[in-house]
């Protein structure tokens, strides 16, 4: 990868990026602006230690792939992983009324194990498929599969408990 | 294996139908049949023995099939509908959907709610992305900056240095002066005895001998001394007389009187003919003035190689080189692939 594509990187999937760590550090962080930026500027100076054995069409999976596992590393320390499947449902249902899906979405996602909530949205936002995905994160292509099946099922359940949605 | 009989020819039967009886067993057994016939046809019945595997088959063998949805804990129908949202299903998983639905019309909903699990994504901009981008110099302009700052570093030197490092330094012209004339009449008692009188006194006041090797030596006994050597002279009217040496008193071996060496003697001696000589070479003898400064005599050379160095960061190299008295000797210039050592003139 030469400075231009490193720049070109920079310039298409910085937000893409930035929205990926955003979605993924919690609000109620009081440091959440400054880890965000953080990991944000890791990615890209990582990959710019190594652009040269980047491979042009990699930039996106590779700030895509070092960003998961900052979060992940970030999100083991915090210790706010919670497995959903084996919670109860009901624990996160509330009774306000919500008329904007995505916002209803978006409260159900940050209800996701991370690992599942980070597969679909690199699924959904970025449009990966499941061997690329399993390829950034380490995961099996199937195991990638199995994350989101769950998260859809867990979605498709959070959501249907509100009247107004359907 | 021993031998048939009535007691143990089953064995022998069953090794036969299984083909591993030797040839010599079967002309054994053959023999033996021939001589019990009960058995030979008994053996018959053994050959036509043979089970025919029964037509049974499970119904509920599908059922313990196992599907992706069984390995993701999901539900069949839930299983296919988001299979439906996220790769498309097949004509067959097309059909079994569309008899689950047949059979629950509330997968209908379900299906409707799996459609909206899909995420939008949302505008959202990175205020640093400015601060990500890079810049970095071609190597070609690299090599073109580092060429440049050499060849002005080689010029600078060709331009000033030889001129500044070839010049004479002003330290070693040497301005002369005109000597006060001598005057005609030397009194050489009257300074002799000066001389004398400043070196003996504080030699006894310090009392630097033993009361046996003090000097008792007056300046009177001197002043006779030297009256008589020169009544001796004046009587004899000329220099060509034979001087005699003043007897030892014992105290010359013990006066603080600082000999010069042979070098410094010769230098004296030589100096002023050396001076002489080279009067009226006007380079050599520099006019009476103020010498420059240091900073004066380098400033142009030093500020142009501290500029290029500052400029060149690491490409332009320049070392003094001095001597043991903090003398500047010799300089080191590296540029690039260019290296210059040279010694100064003294």
């Amino acid at each position: 990868m030469t400075v231009e594509e490193y720049n070109d990187c920079v310039k298409q999937y910085a937000d893409n990026v930035y929205r990926f760590v955003l979605k993924n550090i919690r609000d109620e962080d009081k440091a959440a602006d400054i880890v965000q930026d953080a990991i944000v500027q890791d990615a890209y100076e990582r990959m710019w230690r190594h652009h040269r054995n980047v491979q042009p069409g990699k930039g996106k999976s590779y700030l895509f792939s070092t960003a998961y596992h900052v979060l992940i590393d970030h999100t083991r320390r915090e210790k706010n992983s919670v497995r959903i499947e084996e919670a109860d449902l009901r624990e996160y249902t509330h009774s306000k009324q919500y008329s904007d899906l995505q916002e209803i979405l978006h409260q159900a996602l940050e209800q996701l194990p991370s690992d599942q909530k980070m597969v679909v949205m690199m699924r959904d936002y970025e449009g990966y498929s499941y061997q690329e995905i399993g390829e950034m994160t380490g995961l099996s292509e199937s195991q990638v599969k199995v994350y989101i099946y769950r998260a859809r099922v867990f979605l498709r359940k959070y959501i249907g408990k509100m009247e107004v949605v359907v | 294996m021993s031998r048939i009989d009535r007691n143990n020819y089953e064995i022998w039967f069953i090794d036969y139908m299984d083909g591993i009886l030797s040839d010599e067993s079967e002309k054994q057994l053959f023999a033996f049949l021939e001589k019990n016939p009960d058995l030979a046809e008994e053996l018959d019945k053994f050959e036509e023995l043979t089970l025919q595997p029964a037509d049974i088959s499970f119904d509920a063998a599908s059922r313990l099939q196992k599907s992706e949805a069984d390995v993701m804990q999901i539900a069949r129908p839930d299983f296919l509908m988001i299979k439906q949202l996220e790769d498309g299903l097949t004509e067959a998983e097309g059909q079994e959907l569309a008899e689950e639905i047949r059979k629950d019309e509330s997968l209908i909903r379900k299906g409707r709610e799996y459609r909206l699990t899909r995420l939008a994504p949302e505008l959202i901009e990175y205020a640093g992305k400015h601060s990500l981008i890079r810049k970095e110099i071609r190597p070609m302009l690299i090599q073109i900056s580092r060429i440049t700052a050499a060849a002005a570093a080689v010029i600078f030197v060709m331009i000033f240095g030889l001129k500044v490092f070839n010049s004479v330094p002003d330290e070693d012209t040497i301005a002369l002066h005109p000597l006060e004339p001598l005057p005609a009449d030397i009194n050489e008692t009257v300074e002799i005895e000066k001389d004398l009188k400043n070196i003996i006194e504080p030699y006894n006041s310090a009392k630097l001998l033993s009361s046996r090797q003090k000097v008792e030596y007056s300046v009177s006994d001197i002043q006779d001394d030297i009256k008589r050597q020169n009544t001796t002279i004046e009587s004899s009217g000329t220099m060509d007389a034979p001087m005699v040496p003043l007897p030892s008193r014992g105290f010359d071996q013990t006066l603080f009187v600082s000999v010069p060496n042979a070098y410094e003697a010769g230098l004296r001696h030589m100096m002023p003919m050396y001076l002489d000589l080279n009067r009226e070479k006007q380079n050599f003898i520099a006019e009476n003035r103020e010498p420059a400064s240091p900073e004066e005599t380098n400033s142009i050379l030093v500020r142009g190689i501290q500029f290029v160095d500052k400029v060149s960061g690491d490409l332009v190299n320049f070392d003094k080189l001095y001597d043991e008295d903090g003398n500047f000797v010799a300089y080191n210039l590296k540029a690039g692939g260019f290296e210059v050592e040279k010694k100064l003139r003294k």
